[in-house]
């Protein structure tokens, strides 16, 4: 935003003149020709000048500079818009990643109840077959159960450490400040 | 899977047979010390050089079997399994149940037992004592790459000794797992159904198993 702006006054600047103040000298002495010593009679190839230059320059390009402003000063303020609702969308986003970042806290608890309840019955289907009053069928299906409530658990765990994640990137905060201001989830209490 | 059967077959009755250090977060007492005791000897067995290698697979399981005995006590397992039924039985009745039980549990997870890692380790985390002479020790065995698990051993003092009657797995009581399951069997079919289910069993077993 700062680099339009600048680019705004350049094109401004336009719309004044130049001064510039200058020394213009000269120094010739060419070995086949005479020295005129006449004032009023001046060779370039044979003499010598000092003179002071003072000048002005102004660009009158009919509009073309009103333009050229129009132009950069319409880029900026397309940069400004931009930054403005950048400002005003950080809050719903730092807002919904700590939303997202309960909800996966949530499904952490629920899932750890179904693993834990997964394990109970692979225990006592494996016990019951052990002692051939439990058919093995009951343990496949326990087995199968308990394996797919495992994945959901550790799943669970890891969409919650990518919230954080989430949470950090938008909040623009280190994760271990930001973890402090959450609760512990529930399988490491 | 193969990791949950091993630790499922130890917890259930030899769960402490799994350990190659354990550690204790307090100060232990009788029942944790006798259950540790257990535990280190079972662990002496599997580690003695001598006793590896399956030539020695029923020397070295009858070692382990003395030790594990000497701490659990199957005769009130068998009976608080039995629940209802253990009072209409006859003495032969109760002791050839006690048998095949104490078989059953043996031979079902002596196997597991055999298969531990050193990578497993036992924390014992609590111990509680009552009054009446009975005992809870409650263990987590670490697993790599997986939920610990919690295994507490119940105990009764009798005649001076503390013996395992119950082991809980994950919330799991074996005891009135098999209770369940045993009170059902002879409810819809018979005692007789029972035994030959588990004499059945027990003949599964031995074929399996050159050894026995």
């Amino acid at each position: 935003m700062k680099a339009f702006e600048k680019l705004v006054d350049a094109a401004k600047a336009d719309y004044y003149p130049v001064v510039f103040f200058g020394v213009f000298g000269s120094l010739a002495d060419a070995t086949n020709r005479d020295r005129v010593r006449n004032p009023f009679v001046y060779d370039r190839l044979k003499d010598s000048a000092v003179a002071p230059v003072l000048g002005v320059q102004w660009k009158f390009n009919l509009g073309i500079t009103a333009g050229k402003v129009e132009e950069v000063e319409a880029e900026l303020g397309k940069i400004q818009q931009k930054h403005a609702l950048a400002e005003q969308g950080i809050p719903f986003q730092v807002r919904q990643a700590y939303l997202e970042v309960q909800q996966h806290q949530a499904n952490i608890e629920a899932t750890r109840k179904g693993f834990r309840s997964g394990r109970q019955w692979l225990v006592t289907a494996v016990s019951n077959f052990d002692l051939g009053v439990g058919p093995g069928k009951d343990v496949a299906d326990a087995a199968v159960a308990y394996a797919k409530l495992r994945a959901g658990y550790f799943q669970a765990i890891y969409n919650y450490n990518l919230g954080l994640v989430k949470l950090d990137h938008a909040a623009g905060r280190d994760v271990a400040m930001v973890q402090p201001l959450l609760p512990p989830p529930p399988h490491k209490r | 899977m193969h990791m949950t059967y091993r630790w499922v077959g130890v917890g259930a009755l030899l769960s402490s047979l799994l350990l190659v250090s354990s550690l204790s977060t307090a100060q232990a007492g009788e029942p944790q010390d006798k259950v540790r005791e257990t535990v280190d000897a079972v662990l002496a067995v599997l580690q003695e050089k001598s006793l590896q290698g399956p030539e020695h697979t029923e020397k070295r399981r009858e070692k382990m079997r003395q030790s594990v005995f000497q701490r659990f006590g199957f005769e009130e397992m068998a009976q608080r399994a039995l629940g209802p039924h253990w009072q209409k039985r006859t003495p032969a009745e109760k002791k050839e149940f006690t048998t095949l039980f104490s078989e059953l549990l043996e031979r079902s997870y002596i196997n597991k037992i055999e298969s531990y890692t050193s990578e497993q380790k036992v924390l014992y985390t609590k111990e509680t004592i009552e009054k009446d002479g009975y005992a809870s020790v409650r263990t987590e065995i670490v697993v790599k790459r997986d939920a610990n698990v919690e295994v507490e051993y119940r105990l009764l003092k009798r005649d001076g000794n503390w013996q395992v009657y119950d082991v809980v797995i994950e919330g799991v009581s074996l005891v009135n797992n098999y209770r369940t399951q045993f009170n059902n069997i002879v409810s819809q079919e018979s005692y007789d159904a029972l035994v030959k289910k588990l004499k059945l069993k027990i003949e599964q077993e031995r074929a399996a198993s050159p050894t026995k």
